[in-house]
């Protein structure tokens, strides 16, 4: 106990037991060389940019999932103003009498030929937009914003020949949503290896960190994290050891995204001899 | 590695407390491998929060909180992987006088052993009291307990150090002999 601590509540040690302690002190305490290169370390990490990377990383994890939580609601909100707008425009009589009929075209799937056939409070949000589509002009059907977000295999199943109209109209809103909420759990199962890859790292086991990152390159050659995949295969290799497919992946990550915000915490990947 | 101009003042405390989390990060389980990239994180932290850190408080309660902190995540990340800690190498018959390496390494492994025959609560005690100089109400704030608590506890822990060397010693004569 320190000499400012006035009422000591015990006996002080021996001397031999503080000389025990003094040496086990000093056994434990790092080196002076230990302490040099720490400090450095230190402030090399406070003030490199790629010191932020984690936070960088969350970040855009957060503004990704924002931004398509915001086009799925928009899209669905679009999707009903439209169904409601045409259901209204199906129920006005003038409208409906080109089309009586119509519904025979649907093989059955169309239950109701005019909206008039129900009452209105009796019909369901789903029947109302079969209804409302059955009643509809024929045109050709527009491509949804969310398509632009959609994974290649979602984009080539929109590609398709289209269905009778009012089939495809009729399930216009699911399909509006499928492309965007398939983009989310997407960008989960990425993040997740990604995880994978940084817990193996942190852990020492390389190989697992390897195999997760390959896994994610298999599946999301293009995906959102490709640039944090790269970037962390390159750490990888570089602790085990393999310096020149490392420093291959740095030089061609730099040649390639040099504005990457990864692009400095790349650049120190194996930087020291 | 960029050159970087060193603030003063950080620095300053880096260099006064560097050996206290390296040995309190080791205390706490931290392997020796990991001590270096362990202790930068501290000050990492450090740098970070430094304007937490009342005029009124103590350093080192402070640094001892963060460093338990960054220990913590440690152990969770190396769960699955981290291997038993080195066995505590048992203290020797011998007991040569502390004016070699071998000697002091034996001295050093006896505080270690004895360190390991405590329990946790016991063993922070007393090392952040007699290893590191801290006062009964620094630990008390570092560990969050109360001053009597602490003070409970380092004379039980100091009561059995004395014992263990006085074993010590009697083994020591008695191979001398």
């Amino acid at each position: 106990m320190s000499d400012r601590d006035p009422t000591p509540p015990s006996p002080p040690l021996s001397t031999a037991a503080q000389e025990l302690l003094r040496v086990f002190r000093d056994d434990e305490s790092p080196s002076e060389l230990d302490r040099q290169r720490g400090l450095k370390s230190v402030q090399a990490r406070l003030h490199e940019p790629a010191a932020n990377d984690g936070h960088r990383f969350y970040a855009k994890v957060v503004a990704v999932t924002v931004l398509l939580a915001a086009a799925v609601l928009l899209a669905v909100k679009a999707v009903g103003a439209g169904v409601t707008a045409l259901a209204s425009q199906a129920r006005d009589p003038a409208m409906e009498a080109p089309y009586q009929g119509a519904g025979t075209a649907e093989g059955g799937r169309v239950v109701e030929r005019t909206p008039s056939a129900l009452p209105r409070r009796a019909r369901s949000e789903p029947e109302r937009a079969v209804v409302a589509v059955a009643a509809e002009p024929v045109e050709p059907e527009p491509v949804a914003p969310e398509q632009e977000l959609a994974a290649p295999e979602a984009v080539a199943a929109e590609s398709e020949p289209a269905a009778p109209v009012s089939r495809s109209r009729a399930i216009a809103p699911a399909r509006a949503r499928a492309p965007a909420q398939s983009t989310v759990e997407d960008l989960q199962v990425e993040l997740s290896l990604i995880k994978r890859a940084r817990a193996a790292k942190q852990e020492g086991r390389l190989d697992a960190g390897l195999s997760a990152l390959a896994e994610h390159a298999r599946r999301f050659p293009q995906g959102t994290l490709s640039d944090e995949r790269r970037v962390m295969k390159a750490e990888l290799l570089c602790a085990a050891g393999r310096m020149t497919e490392a420093r291959d992946l740095v030089r061609r990550f730099l040649k390639q995204r040099a504005g990457s915000a990864l692009a400095g915490r790349m650049s120190g990947v194996c930087s020291r001899p | 590695m960029p050159v970087i101009a060193p603030d003063p003042e950080f620095a300053s405390l880096y260099h006064r407390h560097h050996a206290f989390v390296w040995r309190i990060l080791r205390r706490m389980g931290v392997p020796a491998a990991a001590l270096d990239d362990a202790t930068q994180d501290v000050f990492v932290v450090v740098h970070r929060r430094r304007d937490d850190l009342h005029a009124d408080a103590s350093v080192r309660s402070w640094l001892y909180g963060i460093a338990r902190r960054v220990a913590s995540d440690i152990h969770r990340r190396q769960r699955r992987t981290q291997r038993k800690l080195e066995a505590l190498p048992t203290p020797t018959d011998a007991a040569p006088p502390l004016d070699d390496a071998v000697a002091r390494s034996e001295a050093a492994d006896f505080v270690r052993s004895f360190l390991g025959e405590l329990d946790e609560g016991h063993r922070m005690v007393f090392v952040l009291a007699d290893v590191e100089g801290l006062t009964a109400p620094e630990i008390a704030q570092a560990l969050g307990l109360k001053v009597n608590t602490v003070y409970s506890r380092l004379r039980n822990a100091r009561r059995r150090f004395e014992r263990a060397v006085t074993r010590r010693t009697a083994r020591s004569k008695v191979s001398h002999v």
